[in-house]
């Protein structure tokens, strides 16, 4: 057992079950006379429902119940959402878990078949008949906000959901400046896709009154509180289940219809009931991510100094208030749109607009990536305008080691960070001003490449409770640990963090490890069950290191302060003369006698001879409320080849220099960040989610919808900074988004570096082959028009 | 999606109209239709089986003939749904006169909803275009029988 198993990279403790087939997934469940459920979706955007007709399908082999809308009004409460910016004038629409009077979005349910078999309850869907009256849908949200567009709630009018503001006064800034940059950009809608598409199972048990729900969750207790109030369930009588979770990226943070129904069929059946979501469901019924138009201007002197940034957003909430939509674009973005630069004035102003769409909720960054996107691609718009190389004006801006802790025009405090530091070592590995010589030689030779910076920072590590509530989150965002030792000195770990991939299995091990001298392999951690673990708010945010990690470290100093107490004791030492050092106590300057912290450890559970008025046992619970969130940021630079007889863009050359403070495991960091970078790279270069005018998702499979591929991408160059944060007992910072917040903008402004020589200084994402060579077309036509 | 096209089919206006206004013609002829029931007003009862990708299904609703002019246009508005949503097609057929056949004109689109939409949407208009060529081809195979 080393001293330094924090920072070192011990091979992911999951993988061994994972890889060998035997982890437990929702929809691995199996219990006795379990029934399977499935859900009739409607095929329109928006339409009244004159009748459903369900006789022809209760007469199908197997069926044993048919639920509709109708059959469940007034028995379950609305779908809720549990975010509520303040000031926001939030229009709490309802959102009945099936449908009775209107469909709203293509993918809204309307009925569910409980069956046998899964076969047989999707055959049975084929025989209910619906008749719809179809109504004029509609999916932009700016057409959405227009006179005369097609109302979705009666109490939204203009369909506006929300509208929030924040900041400070701007204007006068901008009559003043120099010079004003502004630019609209749109960031389209993203359909995140897990591995494991989304599942329940329900058992009821009749006598308790218990209820178990399995359910693929990020958060299992906010699951249990929201279901808890919309099935009238008491928490104490409710317990949710995800013990294996097949990835999230914030898509298994909302409490949707799916696990209610299922719930309520259990309970009503009095058997168990399942349902798993096929792919196609997944593109249609899962929250989507992204989804806004943002108007953003930027005031600056001629030498580069940025004086204000104004944003006016317009994010598409979908049909229905999704468990954290209304927070993701106000809360989580509007407060950081000012990135990593010291930026004296700054506003934001943000309309939530329900359309006919799939609910949006977050997705991997969740409102820290579209503030990126749009403060790092003004940043090169206004480099651009005032003549300046894009690393210049970064250097002008950036903040600066001496000025943290930093308090931005938004009232939030970035810990700590050295942006410099980073900036500069990706330079070096990049070998800047060579790269540039290359570029200008290529250009000569007809071959375009381009290179793309992004100096980012984000807000994670979600968060001191106090400011949840102060931001309208229906919860706190505390966490909880408890640390327990077996009489043979093996641990169970408990944590209220739900990792679902993020292999915290083994970082939080090492955690534990670390600080009472265990073996790795002797600490269990124990996630994912709300009969197990008393509270937690779940992962999300990069939360669960820097807040669950600080619950741990906690809940392990707990341990050992009376480890500590019981070994000086049996070593017949004062305290203060104990020594613990690789898992031993020792008096001081004698490590020839020792007892080990396992050797404590039974004592503690035999009781035998403790110091008087001490407790037996060796048990520790945390809840750790953070100070502060973490401000994890870094240099991502993009290298991209554009050729422009196809508009093809391929990614060179990836440079990411990170700083997410304490590495506990590099190698499960690395992975962190190649995720990420691949995930932000699938937005610039590859996926959207396109409706028609219908209201029809056009982009309903992997046929339809480009995830990025291994082999679309060049080695990672990784590098890191280490700026410890001063308020977490870890010095950790979170590094589950960075990789998504930061390439994005990267690779678009590397495209838009290259395609500079065509005069070409915005293109909407992605950037496919098509829309970059229409738009090299487009500028050199126009050049020739010229000429 | 817009749905235009013509065939020239060696037969008179009157013998192409008939065929392509007999449900055991249409339902021997067009890919996938399985059954035409009249229930009156031009309207029949129909059931299709239908494939896109993956997404494959019987779909059953109605399939009327309205606007009809003999010999020389009607509209085929047909209503189907099925188990990956609902498919509308809105058809006007016009018969004109050649000098020793029919050319068969269509015109009208095609309206398709739910997990159909969602997949392959880019190739639902070549599919279309495939079906109703070897829709006419069949009918055009018809004519020459009956002329025989």
């Amino acid at each position: 057992m080393s001293q330094m198993v924090l920072g070192s990279r011990v091979l992911r403790k999951e993988d061994v079950r994972l890889v060998a087939g035997q982890g437990q997934y929702t929809d691995d469940i199996r219990l006795p006379g379990m029934l399977y459920a499935a859900i009739l979706r409607s095929p329109h955007a928006h339409a009244r429902i004159k009748q459903v007709n369900i006789k022809a399908a209760q007469d199908m082999p197997g069926v044993v119940k048919i639920y509709t809308g109708a059959d469940l009004q007034g028995k379950l409460q609305s779908i809720p959402t549990a975010w509520i910016p303040p000031e926001s004038d939030l229009k709490m629409v309802a959102h009945p878990a099936l449908a009775s009077d209107k469909v709203r979005y293509v993918g809204d349910g309307v009925a569910m078949v409980v069956a046998h078999s899964r076969s047989q309850a999707e055959d049975a869907l084929e025989a209910i008949s619906v008749e719809y009256e179809p109504l004029p849908a509609v999916h932009d949200q700016l057409d959405a906000m227009k006179d005369g567009a097609v109302q979705l709630h009666d109490d939204a009018a203009h369909n506006v959901a929300l509208h929030w503001k924040v900041g400070t006064e701007t204007d006068e800034a901008f009559r003043t400046a120099d010079v004003v940059v502004r630019q609209t950009f749109r960031q389209q809608r993203l359909i995140p896709n897990p591995m494991e598409p989304r599942a329940a199972v329900a058992q009821f048990n009749s006598a308790t009154g218990d209820m178990t729900v399995w359910a693929t969750s990020q958060n299992p207790h906010i699951h249990r509180f929201l279901m808890s109030v919309v099935l009238g369930i008491p928490e104490h009588k409710l317990r949710l289940v995800a013990q294996d979770v097949g990835g999230g990226f914030g898509s298994k943070i909302a409490c949707y219809p799916d696990e209610v129904l299922v719930a309520y069929a259990a309970r009503d059946l009095g058997v168990p009931v399942k349902w798993t979501e096929t792919r196609a469901e997944h593109f249609t019924i899962t929250t989507h991510g992204r989804d806004h138009v943002d108007e953003v201007e930027l005031a600056g002197t001629r030498d580069g100094r940025v004086l204000a940034i104004r944003v006016k957003a317009y994010a598409n909430l979908g049909a229905y208030l999704s468990t954290a939509g209304p927070g993701v674009p106000t809360i989580l973005f509007g407060l950081i749109v000012n990135g990593a630069y010291d930026i004296p004035q700054a506003s934001t102003e943000v309309y939530g607009v329900f359309t006919n769409t799939t609910p949006v909720d977050a997705y991997r960054g969740a409102g820290r990536p579209e503030a990126t996107f749009l403060i790092e691609r003004i940043m090169d718009r206004y480099a651009q305008e005032i003549g300046m190389d894009p690393v210049q004006v970064r250097r002008v801006n950036l903040l600066k080691k001496e000025q943290f802790p930093f308090t931005n025009a938004f009232g939030i405090t970035y810990d700590s960070g050295d942006y410099h530091r980073a900036l500069d070592r990706a330079l070096e590995m990049l070998d800047y001003a060579a790269l540039r010589r290359e570029q200008a030689s290529l250009k000569a030779q007809g071959k375009y490449i381009g290179i793309g910076f992004s100096t980012y920072v984000e807000m994670c590590g979600l968060g001191p409770s106090q400011v949840a509530g102060a931001v309208g989150f229906q919860g706190g965002l505390w966490e909880s640990a408890t640390v327990r030792l077996h009489p043979s000195g093996k641990a169970t770990v408990l944590t209220g963090a739900s990792p679902h991939g993020q292999g915290e299995e083994t970082t939080f091990a090492q955690i534990v490890a670390q600080r009472l001298g265990l073996p790795v392999e002797d600490i269990d951690i124990v996630h994912g069950d709300t009969d197990r673990v008393s509270m937690g708010w779940g992962t999300y945010g990069s939360r669960s290191t820097a807040v669950g990690g600080g619950a741990l470290a906690q809940a392990s100093d707990r341990i050992l302060a009376k480890a500590r107490t019981i070994a000086a004791h049996m070593l017949e030492v004062p305290e203060d003369a104990v020594r613990f050092e690789e898992g031993k106590f020792h008096p001081e300057g004698n490590a020839t006698k020792s007892v080990s912290i396992q050797d404590v450890t039974l004592q503690a559970h035999l009781g035998w001879n403790l110091p008087a008025g001490l407790e037996p046992g060796m048990e520790a619970s945390a809840f750790y409320d953070p100070t502060n969130f973490t401000y994890p940021f870094g240099t991502h630079v993009a290298v991209v080849s554009v050729d422009p007889d196809t508009g093809e863009v391929r990614l060179v050359r990836y440079i990411a220099v990170d700083d997410c403070g304490t590495v506990i495991n590099p190698m499960i960091v690395e992975g962190q960040v190649h995720g990420g970078i691949v995930q932000g790279v699938g937005q610039a270069l590859y996926e959207g989610a396109l409706y028609d005018d219908a209201g029809q998702l056009l982009t309903g499979s992997f046929l339809d919808y480009a995830m990025p591929k291994a082999r679309f991408f060049p080695t990672i160059e990784i590098d890191r900074t280490e700026t410890p944060s001063p308020h977490n007992p870890l010095g950790v910072k979170g590094v589950g988004e960075t990789g998504t917040i930061a390439s994005t903008p990267a690779v678009v402004n590397a495209v838009m570096d290259a395609l500079s020589s065509f005069g070409v200084t915005d293109l909407a994402m992605p950037l496919t082959p098509p829309k970059v060579w229409a738009a090299i077309q487009n500028a050199q036509s126009m050049k020739g028009g010229q000429s | 999606m817009q749905l235009k096209g013509q065939k020239s089919i060696e037969a008179s206006p009157e013998v192409c109209f008939r065929l392509l206004t007999d449900p055991a013609v249409l339902v021997r002829t067009m890919p996938g239709l399985k059954r035409m029931e009249p229930i009156g007003d031009g309207t029949y009862q129909a059931d299709m089986e239908m494939g896109v990708a993956a997404i494959r299904g019987r779909y059953s609703g109605t399939l009327a003939m309205q606007d009809i002019v003999p010999n020389t246009s009607y509209r085929m508005v047909m209503d189907g749904q099925g188990p990956g949503g609902f498919v509308n097609v809105n058809l006007s057929v016009q018969f004109v006169p050649q000098e020793a056949s029919c050319n068969v004109v269509y015109e009208g689109e095609a309206k398709v909803g739910g997990t159909v939409a969602g997949v392959g949407q880019r190739m639902l208009s070549g599919v279309a275009t495939f079906i109703m060529n070897q829709f006419f081809g069949n009918v055009a195979k018809e004519a020459r029988e009956v002329q025989q």
